[in-house]
């Protein structure tokens, strides 16, 4: 094979070639703004705040200036937090081809939009879910509660709502590693002794409301750490309550909302705790149109939805309803039933009468102090040593 | 020749010569039959040509060649000077089957293309290179002997050549005609080259970042010279407190999860030139000892190629392992994988050096043991020798006599390194002087434990587990310079070649063959880069830890070239006729598209990637880090020296508690202005984003900085590397008072004044030398992203916070 003498020379060459061509060639413009304006335009009427936004190539940073709102990520993401959007954008720019990571969506928008080209995917499951709460953390309402102290948390930033308590007290979109891998979740870090409150208003209502909670890796390998108690109101009755176990990964939970389907309602998401330290509590829930016992978004590692305990629940309701029968019987109680009015009267009356209570306790101690001190005086003693001694005379 | 070879030999030389297989007819007809023993390299590589030539050849080379079989006649129009030693390229004559007395373009002179006194042939080396005469092969004479002063037989050997044994070399004269351009053409070529590189190395140390493991290694350094100042001092004056257990492991505690001979080197520079002459700052004056490393490494590969290969390989392989990036830019960083490297090859050096020279056994014992005590990565050096040794043994076993290395060598060598390296590696490590075994036991269980570090491989992050098997390979193939990557392969090939079960039964290019070497270095590059590619082993850092693998490729892709040219001299006539001329311009075109893309991402080696990634820009598309070892860039520290108002504070994402140790660095060597302070974001008045995708919380920091105006975006070759955004409009103001007396107290009490004092004087001490950057490349100020064109921050929002 007398050709074969040519291979190297020849390989040579296309690689030189190929690779001066590509060393010399002209670094693209970026993106002009008109066209991120665009695509901005495009999209606003069509989304919620909370939709997820990916631009390729990785490199083109322009989009900085403009997806204020949308979690945006360049490149292809480094971890699992885009599963639990239903909804995606992705914009590609520079003729970046399409992202072939997005498994389980299917494309349903295309549009080529000055330089840019615009994609929406969409996952199958997304037309079963009538309300997502992660993707509208921004429609939410955050309230940390302690009896009558109410702080609201009304600084919204990084999709995430800011409470004037601790630094680290938000509730909004975060990514959290459950597994070993990073997801992203509602983050709804507990504080001791007081209640984190999300709720939404308005919120129509399906079949059911579905979704799942976790704790973080680190938080779920702590052991004797009291858990989060996690509570779902609806319309400020209590449909849900479930407590974080030291299992790592995601526990599905599953709410019957038929009796307020095809109507708005307000959802409330509570989590307290007894201790704060790490409580690395997220969820994720979505009102659904779709019958109970259907499995949602395949979620990475979620473990399956937890049985409701029948005799748990029959003890509980008796409890609500002696709570109930006993807020009836309170002549303060409002004809509503809404006791919240006059909730800090009552606490008032129950600190004073604590206060009465401790401050006779005080009284009678320090009484009983001053008696046994009398009793205990050392009564003048024959000899000037005393009964306890002393250094000089030392034990009588 | 011997009977025993004969019978050897017999089997394959008709194969070679065609139908001939007589043995007389073969001598006759290749008057070149050192081509068979140490010029084999130039034998033809296509086995598909070799086995058939008279098919392809056109009737008119038919007819003009002369009769195999018969003694070529050398004709008279010939210049002299060109026949004899001309001879070496077998690779024409069995493609072509002319005569090469017909082409003056392979005349002794000018058979590399280069000036005559680089010629390849002149400079066989003694020793290394199978001499027939000493094997009792006998030449066959031409019947027209042209003499030739200049040449000694078949070859010509420079006298000022400095051999592999240079006792043996000492009673020689070199002939009264050798030019004397000639004679000294090994060290002038060396000189040449390094020298050059290493100014370029020095000019550019400081242009290079803060590495994290600067921060370990240097003050590890300084404490290790330091105990042996005080201990030699303390020997002058008779005393021996300093090595007393207590004294030594206050020594030598810090950074003991790694052997000291690394540290030592960058600790004797640091003493010379920072601590004694102050010529420089600690850093630099530290990495100056990484850069002796890389000038012997440089030094030992051109020694190595130069008597192993020729004056090409030699001249091709050293800048080629300088034009490699990565490794470029850790010749300059306080680190241990330079010196790994060093003193890895410089067992592979030593071991080829043993194969001659008794001295050599035993010197590569105690080589090893340095190998071993520099970082671990020298242990694993003795896998491919003995790879090799076996492939010497089985060569042995057929030629008997003539292999270069006997099994009693072998056997030797073995012995050496297994029982002198240890004493060496003990001697040299204080460290473990007591409590030996457990602190041995402590040193393996460190590293065979090693917590993960991530890497971003093909837009997965990972730590643990580490990552695919095959990411060291990717990794290599997409940061060597495409055309040296190339030569390398073509350099694998034939070495690997060496392995067919025909090469293996026969060895039909004797002991001394070249593509033995290249066989040696191809085993050890490959065993290099595999040692990280096992399952159990951390990846992370890009090329970092197998840097040992590319002295290695350097050489390969050397021989790659070489091939190259006698390619290109076989087909071209044109380039044969001018090879002088046209080999230099050959290896500028292959160095080119590299040395251009290095300089598109200078100072930033770490980010570059080759044209089968898609450059930097592509490569960052596919996931690979753009960046890694949480570097503090130069071009930063140049920035807030610039720009940053009076007692600025910076911060850094995603990876701030690195920023913070390399930081008093750049302080202490008066590289950075005094009042620059480091603190959390929701402190600082600037921050630098790196964009560091591995980092699981770099989505998010991109998120929660958006809104901040941009003050500057680094970009490399249209990729954005860092971006510093201006927080002080959006920072929590804390009252005046307040704020400045905070500040007073993190600045020690300092006022402006002696801050400024401070400054003042540290400038005028130490004035750095300015960094060799084209203008081009040079920071400029802010064009984009100033606070002019981007949005002012929202009114009321909070700096960023950090999470629990």
């Amino acid at each position: 094979m007398r050709n074969l003498r040519y291979i190297l020379p020849g390989i040579t060459a296309l690689a030189f070639v190929y690779a001066l061509l590509t060393v010399l060639w002209p670094v693209p413009d970026p993106v002009p703004a008109e066209s991120w304006k665009a695509v901005e335009k495009l999209m606003n009427p069509h989304r919620p705040s909370g939709d997820l936004v990916i631009v390729h190539p990785s490199w083109e940073d322009g989009a900085l200036l403009h997806f204020k709102k949308n979690f945006l990520i360049l490149g292809r993401p480094n971890t699992d937090s885009y599963t639990v959007y239903p909804r995606i954008w992705v914009v590609l720019a520079h003729g970046a081809p399409e992202p072939g990571y997005l498994d389980g969506f299917h494309l349903d928008f295309r549009e080529k939009v000055g330089d840019l080209e615009v994609l929406r995917y969409v996952h199958p499951d997304a037309k079963h879910v009538l309300f997502d709460f992660f993707t509208h953390i921004e429609d939410g309402r955050v309230t940390s509660v302690r009896d009558d102290d109410v702080k609201e948390c009304n600084e919204f930033n990084l999709m995430r709502w800011w409470c004037p308590t601790k630094e680290w007290n938000h509730v909004g979109q975060r990514s959290v590693s459950i597994q070993k891998t990073w997801q992203s979740g509602i983050w709804m870090h507990p504080l001791s002794s007081r209640i984190t409150r999300l709720e939404y208003k308005n919120v129509p209502m399906g079949k059911r409301l579905a979704g799942e909670y976790a704790l973080s890796d680190k938080a779920a390998d702590l052991k004797n750490i009291p858990p989060v108690v996690f509570r779902v109101l609806i319309n400020g009755e209590t449909v849900a309550i479930y407590e974080s176990e030291a299992v790592p990964g995601w526990h599905a939970f599953e709410i019957d909302t038929r009796r307020w389907e095809n109507h708005k309602a307000t959802v409330t998401f509570e989590g307290t705790s007894k201790k704060d330290n790490m409580r690395h509590f997220c969820f994720l829930a979505q009102t659904r149109t779709d019958e109970l016992g259907i499995p949602r978004v395949p979620k990475r590692n979620a473990l399956p939805a937890i049985e409701v305990d029948p005799e748990r629940e029959e003890t509980k309701k008796r409890d609500e309803k002696q709570k109930r029968q006993k807020d009836t019987d309170d002549p303060d109680k409002d004809k509503d039933g809404d006791d919240r009015k006059n909730q800090w009267k009552r606490n008032l009356e129950r600190r004073l009468k604590d206060h009465k209570t401790r401050r006779e306790a005080n009284k009678a101690r320090r009484e009983k102090q001053r008696e046994s001190r009398k009793k205990s005086k050392p009564k003048a003693s024959p000899t000037p040593s005393g009964g306890r001694g002393n250094k000089k005379g030392g034990k009588p | 020749m011997t009977d025993d070879f004969n019978e050897k030999k017999t089997p394959f030389a008709g194969q070679e010569t065609g139908e001939h297989g007589d043995r007389k007819e073969m001598e006759i007809h290749r008057p070149d039959v050192n081509a068979w023993t140490g010029d084999a390299c130039e034998v033809e590589t296509d086995p598909e040509a070799d086995e058939n030539p008279e098919e392809e050849r056109p009737a008119a080379e038919k007819a003009e060649e002369p009769e195999t079989g018969k003694i070529i006649d050398v004709p008279e129009e010939i210049p002299a000077g060109e026949t004899q030693s001309g001879t070496t390229d077998s690779e024409f004559s069995s493609e072509d089957n002319a005569p090469k007395t017909e082409t003056p373009s392979f005349s002794d002179e000018d058979a590399m293309g280069l000036p005559d006194w680089l010629d390849d042939d002149a400079h066989r080396h003694p020793e290394t290179d199978f001499q027939p005469e000493s094997a009792g092969v006998e030449l066959a004479e031409p019947e027209n002997p042209v003499e030739e002063p200049e040449s000694d037989g078949n070859r010509t050997i420079l006298p000022d050549l400095p051999s592999a044994a240079p006792e043996d070399a000492a009673g020689k004269e070199a002939p009264p005609s050798v030019p004397w351009i000639r004679r000294f053409a090994y060290p002038l070529t060396g000189a040449a080259l390094l020298i050059p590189i290493f100014v370029f190395l020095v000019l550019t140390l400081d242009a290079m970042g803060l590495t994290d493991d600067d921060d370990f290694y240097v003050p590890a350094s300084k404490n290790y010279i330091l105990w042996a100042e005080r201990a030699v001092k303390g020997l002058f004056k008779g005393e021996i407190k300093e090595f007393r257990k207590s004294a030594v492991e206050r020594g030598w505690r810090s950074n003991h999860e790694h052997p000291s001979v690394a540290k030592l080197g960058m600790g004797v520079t640091w003493l010379i030139f920072h601590k004694y002459l102050d010529w420089m700052g600690e850093i630099d004056a530290a990495r100056l000892g990484v850069i002796l490393f890389a000038m012997l490494l440089l030094y030992l590969i051109f020694r190595f190629s130069w008597e192993t290969f020729g004056p090409r390989v030699a001249i091709f392989a050293v800048p080629a392992l300088v034009a490699m990036p990565r490794t470029f830019f850790h010749m300059h960083v306080a680190t241990l994988d330079i010196p790994t490297t060093a003193t890895y090859f410089l067992v592979f050096y030593a071991a080829w050096r043993a194969e001659k020279s008794r001295l050599w056994v035993i010197l590569a014992g105690l080589l090893y043991g340095i190998a071993i005590g520099t970082k671990l990565n020298g242990p694993f050096v003795v896998f491919p020798l003995v790879l090799y040794c076996f492939y010497r043994w089985r060569q042995y076993a057929v030629l008997k006599t003539f292999a270069t290395l006997t099994f009693r060598r072998m056997i030797a060598l073995g012995l050496s390194m297994a029982l002198l390296s240890f004493p060496v590696f003990w001697l040299l490590w204080p460290w473990i002087w007591s409590d030996t075994i457990d602190k041995l036991q402590a040193y393996f269980h460190f590293h065979f434990h090693h917590y993960g570090i991530r890497l971003l491989y093909l837009g997965d992050v990972h730590l643990n587990p580490f990552a695919p098997w095959h990411a060291p390979f990717v990794y290599m193939l997409f940061t060597v310079p495409l055309v040296i990557l190339v030569l390398s392969l073509n350099g694998f090939w034939h070495g690997l070649r060496q392995l067919s079960p025909h090469n293996l039964k026969y060895f039909p290019k004797g002991p001394g063959a070249k593509e033995d070497y290249l066989l040696h270095c191809a085993l050890h590059a490959l065993f290099a880069i595999s040692i990280v590619a096992f399952p159990n082993n951390p990846k992370y850092g890009g090329v970092k830890l197998f840097q040992p693998f590319f002295p290695f490729l350097a050489i390969l892709s050397g021989y790659g070239f070489h091939r190259l040219v006698e390619r290109l001299s076989m087909l071209w006539p044109v380039f044969a006729a001018r090879r002088k001329m046209l080999v230099p311009v050959l290896m500028l075109l292959v160095f080119l598209p590299g040395a251009i893309g290095m300089t598109r991402v200078y100072p930033y080696m770490l980010s570059y990637f080759n044209s089968l990634a898609g450059n930097l820009q592509g490569a960052t598309e596919i996931g690979m880090e753009r960046q890694y070892y949480d570097m503090c860039y130069k071009t930063t520290i140049e920035f807030w020296n610039q720009y940053a108002p009076t007692r600025t504070k910076v911060s850094y994402e995603p990876n701030l508690g690195e920023y913070r140790r390399t930081y008093p660095w750049y302080k202490r060597d008066g590289k950075l202005r005094n009042d620059i302070q480091t603190g959390p974001p929701n402190e600082a008045d600037f921050m630098v984003l790196t964009h560091e995708r591995r980092w699981s919380h770099y989505q998010e920091l991109v998120q929660q900085y958006r809104n901040y105006p941009v003050f500057h975006t680094e970009r490399v070759w249209g990729t954005p590397l860092y971006t510093i955004y201006d927080l002080r409009g959006d920072r929590k103001k804390k009252p005046e008072k307040k704020r400045k007396r905070s500040l007073r107290k993190k600045n020690r009490k300092m006022s402006r004044k002696k801050v400024e004092k401070q400054d003042k004087k540290k400038s005028s001490r130490k004035k750095t030398p300015p960094i060799a950057v084209p203008k081009s490349l040079q920071m400029k100020k802010p064009s984009v992203g100033t606070q002019e064109n981007r949005p002012a921050p929202k009114k009321g929002k909070a700096a960023p916070k950090k999470a629990p």
